[in-house]
């Protein structure tokens, strides 16, 4: 939230900056509550929240092993990054 | 990360900088070219061996590779350290330039083996201790230290040896600390993980690989340049040292001379990390210093200015290399990054070998001085290169070109989709709300959307996906994910939101694309 705005009045704006806190319970009791005014009354911020949950939700589905397999790629772009051509 | 974690971590990892350390405390490097000489080698047949050399590795490489991950990483390691006692024994006995060929096949095999190994290694000893990949650049960063203090050290050591001793003595004298290495490698626990990862057919890597280094555009460029960059380092390494045989300097100076070459390996690294580097004065201003190290090489008989140039030259190379690699990975797709990393490293090995024949061929039949113009156009192409390529689109992702590649970070929502602060009726609200997708009469549920989501969690920094991979795929608590990754709520709010954001923008792109 900005300074310059009124703190009873959240702009959408701002609302999904407070999205993933939002869903974790991390928000103080106040802001929590004007979160919960504005998504009543905006639906571009609701369908926001669903899009917030959607992503979640799928990226609960993948496995360990989608993990895993990004490894080789973290690998090969850090190992590329410290490549100096060595001694033969 | 916890404090538990991070020493047990340091603990596990310590056998393994040894390792490093030992592994190339070489003593005979130094001064190998003059040892070379003396033994009948001239600058055509140091070529040849170059090449040979050079056709060597990628040859090695991969069958080392297979070894590793179907037995054993550490085992391959010992393997190499054997290869490498080998080769420095065969070489310490050579007395003609067919045996010491037969060693430097046998260093071959041991940095065929050692290279995407020890990497390897690091990287899941990482994995399987903190859960994440986080700390594995500053793990490697140690290794790389570990490294370069001992090829320093084993320059300045070998060159004082030769000096009281026979040149041969500085291959053997070698030898215990690749026993040493072998077996604090012993003392090492092996990860695991590897057994349990499946990886990317070679096929498909292949063909990914070269669809996308052929593709025309800013990429061929940037290849260009770090083949051409590869080209005047592995140079540098494998001839610098003919200009000081053909001064006839005494064997004490090739130590200074070879720390001096290593020592730049390092302050290249720092100075390539300058975001500053890519202006277009900064790029010029290399692309100079390139340019006269290497007419410094063909023209001075000062040893002090030769040393110099060669430092430097070794200094711009390295320093060049990091951004225009930075510069390829923008432009590559997370998918086939595997493929094209190793694609370039080959084709940097090919185009070597017939510039050591070249340069080894000329030099002998001209002297080095004359090879030195050789590398006078090298280091033009590349000073042409280096002001087109680096100076291109920014460093920071945030400022990077949009649309050029896909970005790593996305914000929440892009500004434009809110109308702005001096908006008469609805200041920082809505101009363009998101689509309700489930609504939209199509499934989020297929198999394509869980490949997009996957993918933008591939593409993301480790910090990021550290975090979503944690609480979102792996289902942990919020209290557990600070304390592991050692960071506070506020933070991991942060990180998780950012995280989130970059794949809703992916997924919303891909959905987008469906519907019309």
């Amino acid at each position: 939230m900005t300074d310059d705005h009124p703190v009873d009045e959240l702009r959408c704006l701002e609302v999904v900056e407070l999205l993933t806190a939002y869903l974790d319970g991390a928000l103080p009791d106040q802001a929590r509550t004007q979160v919960d005014e504005h998504l009543r009354d905006c639906r571009g911020c609701r369908a926001a929240l669903a899009q917030w949950r959607t992503v979640a939700e799928l990226a609960g589905r993948l496995t360990p092993a989608d993990i895993a397999s990004l490894d080789p790629y973290v690998r090969n772009r850090l190992m590329m990054t410290v490549r100096s051509p060595r001694r033969r | 990360m916890l404090q538990r974690t991070q020493r047990d971590l340091r603990r596990r990892l310590t056998p393994l900088y040894a390792a490093a350390f030992l592994q190339n405390l070489a003593l005979w490097v130094p001064i190998e070219k003059l040892f070379m000489t003396s033994i009948g080698f001239d600058a055509a047949s140091i070529g040849v061996m170059a090449a040979i050399y050079a056709v060597a590795v990628p040859i090695f490489e991969l069958p080392s590779g297979v070894l590793a991950d179907r037995w054993s990483r550490r085992g391959v390691l010992i393997l190499a350290s054997i290869a490498a006692i080998v080769s420095v024994a065969i070489g310490g006995l050579s007395q003609n330039v067919a045996t010491y060929m037969v060693s430097a096949l046998f260093l071959g095999i041991f940095f065929a083996m050692q290279s995407g190994t020890f990497d390897s290694v690091v990287y899941d000893t990482v994995l399987e201790e903190t859960g994440g990949s986080e700390v594995f650049e500053r793990t490697i960063g140690r290794v790389r230290l570990a490294e370069s203090a001992a090829l320093v050290a084993g320059a300045l050591a070998g060159a004082a040896i030769a000096e009281i001793a026979p040149l041969r003595a500085t291959y053997f004298l070698t030898i215990p600390a690749l026993i040493g290495c072998c077996l604090v490698l012993l003392i090492f626990r092996e990860p695991q993980l590897h057994k349990a990862e499946e990886s990317e057919p070679l096929r498909e890597q292949l063909s990914a690989t070269y669809r996308t280094l052929l593709q025309p555009g800013r990429l061929r460029h940037a290849v260009a340049l770090i083949v051409v960059a590869a080209l005047l380092m592995q140079g540098m390494l494998e001839f610098g040292p003919l200009w000081l045989v053909a001064l006839s300097v005494p064997a004490f100076l090739y130590g200074p001379h070879w720390a001096g070459l290593t020592a730049a390996l390092g302050a290249g690294g720092l100075l390539g990390s300058q975001p500053r580097l890519t202006r277009r004065w900064a790029a010029v201003l290399l692309a100079i210093i390139g340019v006269g190290s290497c007419v410094v090489l063909a023209i001075s008989r000062s040893v002090a200015l030769l040393i110099a140039a060669q430092v430097m030259l070794t200094l711009v190379v390295v320093a060049v290399s990091i951004p225009a690699t930075r510069r390829l990975h923008d432009a590559v797709a997370s998918s086939v990054r595997a493929g094209v990393a190793s694609g370039v490293g080959t084709l940097s090995w090919l185009a070597f070998v017939p510039f050591a024949l070249v340069v080894g061929f000329v030099s002998d039949r001209a002297g080095i001085w004359s090879a030195g113009w050789l590398l006078v156009a090298i280091a033009a192409v590349a000073g042409i290169l280096m002001v087109t390529v680096l100076p291109g689109e920014a460093v920071a992702p945030a400022e990077a070109a949009p649309g050029a590649a896909q970005k790593a970070i996305e914000p929440t929502f892009e500004a434009d989709r809110f109308y702005p602060a001096d908006h008469p009726d609805w200041p920082g609200h809505w101009s363009s709300p998101p689509a309700v997708w489930q609504g939209i009469g199509i499934s989020v549920d297929g198999d394509d959307a869980l490949a997009e989501v996957k993918a933008a969690i591939r593409a993301m920094p480790p910090q990021l996906r550290q975090v979503i991979v944690m609480r979102d795929v792996q289902g942990r608590p919020p209290k557990e994910v600070q304390q592991t990754l050692h960071i506070s709520g506020d933070e991991e709010l942060d990180l998780l939101q950012q995280a989130r954001g970059t794949v809703r923008a992916r997924l919303e792109r891909f959905l987008d694309g469906q519907t019309t």
